[in-house]
């Protein structure tokens, strides 16, 4: 236990020392930041994405075309350690770059939400400012919630799973309110994946409707990759629900779904989560969906000419189009330098106030920090919008500052 | 001591001993003589408990076992040697022969092993080594000495000679004697006719599984039936 | 035995529990420490699975489920009725062996190892989906949070705290939990019960006709190790702060372990050890390789299933010093 006292006292005079040569050469300041994120293993894919786009991001930085906040921003230094997917191995890959590369900032997990559960314990435990790429699980900000001292150094740089649920709601309230949609009995029913994503949407969607004097008819949930849906649509015919909304993460089930609800012509307003973001769902059922509403369409390099420049930038720099994914760990990679440059240190606490100051425009939509560390989604903030299949192509018709089409 | 009376034991829907009968008292020596599928070996694992009976009786000083497992007969005074020796090949030799004393009382079970030990004093400078790397003969032996561990008042012997030469079959032959004057009944199995009946005071002869014959050892190697089927093939099964 | 001990096993882990205590004193980071704490749970669980896979030679393929028993019993008890984590990971691995003993039922009645397999593989599969299903309790996939790490202990003046970040007392911990299982099994096994164990994997029906009950020696082999795993996983629990179903019970969980327990020598007391040592080590070693990691790990692992194919154990099954000539002859051990 010595070796702890005689290790703080070491970190005491080393941070002071830090102090004395910062004042010494506040014109010139070095970086290093840290990510961790699933290199390896199922999300593989994904967690590429996030490398060319966290890399993307600092290297225009060093080379003078960052966005800065001062005169002199500080030079990085960053690298990227894989993840697996796992928090133990996580929790490894973060404290090497802690103790061995010394990094001043972790960005982090850039995918899990559980990982990043494990991960933020480390922001208290090393006084070391932590953010978080594209996890939404609103677990973490209840974390900070119930804890907001302890969690002072941690940041979640994408809004909260609940968001889905609020663009859905809010979408339908403007859909009724404007015509397009006839609420009718106000009945809605789900059909959604059984997972814990699909039922936190179902649940959410459920209680923002049920506060609108709604009733929810049913909710069916199937495996995921299920691909008969013959006994759910007997039960939601005889339910008769005014609006449908099904969840599924496997584009498979969504064709699936969408053709077998075709067949048995069931009436009412269907909107899709998620599935339809794929392209495997648009390239086996653009006919037939024609008219679905869907959310969210947060990427589109077709619809959006700024997606359209990043995904060209990165076509250019790594020989394949950006995603969604690539902006956001981009767009995440910005906030923290911004952050480091306007705090013009490496003083944990200067960062994460600056991180709190945040209000940034940036490819994915406009990032501002809530009170639970989570950055903001809805139309003014990182928008979740609501498309249309429309002649088989895909068109945002909410909200209305986005959108490229009116609803048919 | 130890009575099978109308024992029949089937492998699933095959029978394979139908109404066996026997019997060996106290001191005895006996054989079980037949060919190949015969059923000999069931007999053995019958009396021993390692597979049940469908119907009959197992008896062993008049107490009824045929229900039991096998694992009380040893404390019961029945112990049994394995076809192919079945010893723990990765464990030493010493380990294997305490082994046999499983049941019993660690006091006792070194006085036994004493015993042991001088009926098979071959064994004595292989104690340590691995079980497993032995000749055949020398797993007979302990195989052997692990079955006399618990004490038996009977020893069971499952195809004692199988695989062993001509030699070591002379020596494993003996040792049955010694132990058999010591007092220890033994029923063994063995397809050679001569084998089984020349040590033997009694022998019974299995075909498909039904007792055929039964006798004394001189009557059966004299029985015209047992001389002309299997004295007469016996170059070839040997 | 001599081949599932080596020669001086109480001197070997002696020797394991002279290393541990020196760690503390070396110059080392957060990081090393924190790879070595994970290396000593791993290794804890990894020998409590080789008790039925190797050395009673059972094939069982579902232990990540007592893992994940006892790592959620011991947090979710600790979360909800605030009872200390020194006293629930004790709970953890008392219901991680009931359910090994449950488990224990079935698995008796079959004899077909690559059936006792397929019902171990599918039971973890249902402690799985019934962890992510309990969703009101556990969280399901989102993640049980909110696990207390061990109460801090103080000694003489110093508090020792323990949990993530915490690196020297988590080491402690994982180290007096290795030392102690490692030493109490080794006592187990060399008195008449690992004789047994050992009978009945070498022949069942000859062990039986010495007397002994193969049924009930193989349930208390089942919860003996599901209760060792299940402690393994309450330390990890009370370590990392956070469980998901997939992260502790999915079947990434069950093929590393796997690699460790082969690896290191299925069957032989210290084996798992130096496999979950060789593993743990080497995948975090490899991080130097970027993107060819993962790959070189596989190569690491083939190419020591290769050199020695029982195990690394089974390269110096006398002691270290006999290292060397025992090395050229591998294959004879098997």
């Amino acid at each position: 236990m010595s070796n702890l006292t005689v290790r703080s006292l070491l970190a005491a005079g080393i941070f002071g020392a830090g102090l004395l040569a910062g004042a010494a050469t506040a014109q010139d300041f070095n970086v290093t930041i840290g990510a961790v994120g699933p290199l390896t293993g199922p999300a593989a894919n994904t967690g590429k994405d996030h490398r060319q786009g966290l890399e993307l991001a600092v290297k225009e930085w060093n080379e003078g075309k960052g966005d800065y906040v001062t005169k002199n921003p500080p030079k990085v230094t960053f690298m990227m350690e894989d993840t697996s997917g796992k928090p133990e191995v996580a929790i490894s890959a973060a404290q090497r770059l802690i103790t061995r590369d010394k990094i001043n900032m972790l960005i982090g997990d850039t995918l899990h939400s559980h990982v990043t559960l494990a991960l933020m314990e480390l922001a208290p435990q090393y006084n070391l400012p932590i953010l978080s790429a594209e996890p939404v699980s609103s677990a973490i900000a209840d974390k900070v919630k119930a804890d907001p001292d302890r969690y002072q150094l941690y940041w979640k740089g994408n809004w909260n799973s609940d968001g889905y649920g609020t663009a859905v709601h809010d979408f339908y309230t403007w859909a009724f309110a404007n015509g397009t949609v006839d609420p009718g009995d106000k009945k809605i029913a789900f059909v959604v994946e059984d997972t814990d994503y699909g039922i936190a949407n179902a649940e959410k969607i459920g209680d923002l409707f049920k506060a609108d004097g709604w009733t929810v008819a049913a909710t069916e949930t199937v495996p995921p990759a299920t691909t008969d849906f013959y006994p759910q649509l007997s039960k939601l015919r005889d339910a008769g629900p005014d609006v449908i909304v099904s969840v599924f993460t496997v584009p498979n089930s969504g064709v699936a779904f969408v053709r077998q609800m075709k067949e048995q012509a069931l009436e009412g307003s269907h909107l899709a989560i998620y599935y339809p973001t794929k392209p495997e769902f648009m390239d086996q059922a653009a006919d037939i969906a024609e008219g679905m509403y869907w959310a969210a369409l947060t990427f589109s390099s077709e619809l959006n000419p700024e997606h359209k420049a990043f995904s060209d930038k990165v076509e250019a720099e790594y020989g394949n189009p950006g995603t969604y994914s690539t902006a956001h760990a981009y767009c995440t990679m910005e906030i923290a330098l911004r952050a480091i440059d306007a705090a013009g240190s490496t003083d944990p606490k200067a960062i994460a106030e600056k991180l709190s100051e945040t209000d940034y425009d940036c490819v994915v939509g406009r990032a501002k920090f809530g009170e639970d560390h989570a950055v903001q989604s809805g139309p003014d903030f990182i928008p979740v919008p609501v498309a249309q299949i429309q002649d088989g192509k895909n068109q945002i018709i909410w909200p209305e500052n986005v959108a490229t089409a009116k609803p048919q | 001591m130890l009575q099978l009376e109308r024992v029949n034991v089937h492998y699933g829907a095959t029978r394979v001993l139908w109404d066996v009968s026997m019997s060996v008292g106290a001191g005895e020596m006996v054989a079980v003589m037949g060919p190949n599928g015969s059923g000999k070996s069931t007999v053995l694992k019958a009396a021993m408990g390692l597979k049940k009976p469908s119907s009959g009786v197992v008896s062993l000083n008049g107490e009824e076992l045929q229900a039991k497992p096998a694992t009380v007969r040893p404390q019961r005074g029945m112990s049994i040697v394995l076809e192919r020796r079945r010893l723990f090949p990765r464990m030493s030799v010493e380990e294997n022969i305490m082994l046999g004393a499983y049941v019993r009382k660690a006091a006792e079970a070194r006085e036994t092993y004493d015993w042991v030990l001088e009926i098979l004093p071959e064994i004595k400078p292989h104690l340590q080594a691995t079980a497993g790397r032995l000749s055949g003969g020398q797993q007979q032996m302990v195989a052997i000495a692990r079955g006399l561990m618990a004490d038996p008042k009977i020893l069971l012997m499952d195809e004692p000679f199988l695989g062993l030469s001509p030699a070591m079959v002379k020596t494993v032959l003996a040792i049955m004697k010694t132990i058999n004057e010591r007092g220890v009944a033994i029923l063994f199995n063995e397809q050679n006719a001569k084998l089984s009946f020349a040590v033997s005071h009694r022998g019974y002869l299995l075909e498909s599984g039904r007792v055929v014959l039964s006798g004394s050892g001189e009557e059966m190697l004299e029985h015209p039936e047992v001389k002309r089927v299997y004295l007469g093939v016996r170059e070839a099964a040997a | 035995m001599l081949e599932v001990f080596g020669r001086h096993p109480f001197r070997a882990i002696l020797i394991w529990a002279l290393l541990l205590v020196v760690v503390p004193f070396l110059p080392l980071d957060d990081y090393v420490l924190h790879i070595l704490t994970l290396f000593l749970i791993f290794a804890v669980f990894a020998t409590g699975w080789n008790l039925t896979l190797g050395i009673l030679g059972l094939k069982t393929l579902g232990h990540h489920a007592f893992f994940a028993i006892g790592a959620y019993a011991s947090a979710l008890v600790s979360h909800y009725f605030g009872v200390s984590p020194w006293l629930t990971i004790w709970l953890g691995a008392i219901i991680a062996a009931i359910a090994g003993i449950v488990i224990g039922f079935p698995i008796l009645r079959i004899r077909s190892m690559p059936h006792v397999a397929i019902v171990t593989l599918a039971f973890a599969e249902i402690v799985r989906l019934v962890l992510s299903n309990l969703k009101e309790i556990t969280r399901g996939e989102l993640g049980f949070w909110g696990i207390p790490p061990f109460d801090p202990i103080t000694i003489g003046g110093t508090t020792v705290q323990f949990g993530l970040g915490n690196a020297f007392g988590s080491f402690a911990v994982a180290a007096v939990m290795f030392v102690g299982v490692h030493l109490l099994l080794l006592m187990l096994l060399k008195s008449r019960s690992g004789l047994t164990f050992l009978a009945i994997r070498d022949g069942e029906a000859a062990a039986e006709s010495l007397g002994v009950k193969l049924a009930a020696w193989k349930l208390f082999a089942f919860g003996v190790s599901a209760a060792i795993v299940g402690l393994s996983g309450a330390v990890y629990a009370h370590y990392v702060l956070i469980l998901t179903p997939t992260s502790v019970a999915g079947p990434d969980m069950l093929i590393s372990l796997l690699a460790m327990i082969i690896v290191g020598g299925v069957g032989r007391f210290f084996g798992p050890i130096y496999g979950a040592l060789l593993l743990t080590v080497s995948s975090e070693l490899l991080r130097d390789f970027g993107d060819y990691r993962m790959l070189l790990y596989g190569a690491l692992i083939v190419v020591f299933v290769f050199i020695a194919p029982t195990g690394l154990a089974g390269l110096k099954p006398t002691s270290w010093r006999k290292r060397q000539e025992a090395a050229s002859k591998p294959a004879e051990a098997t």
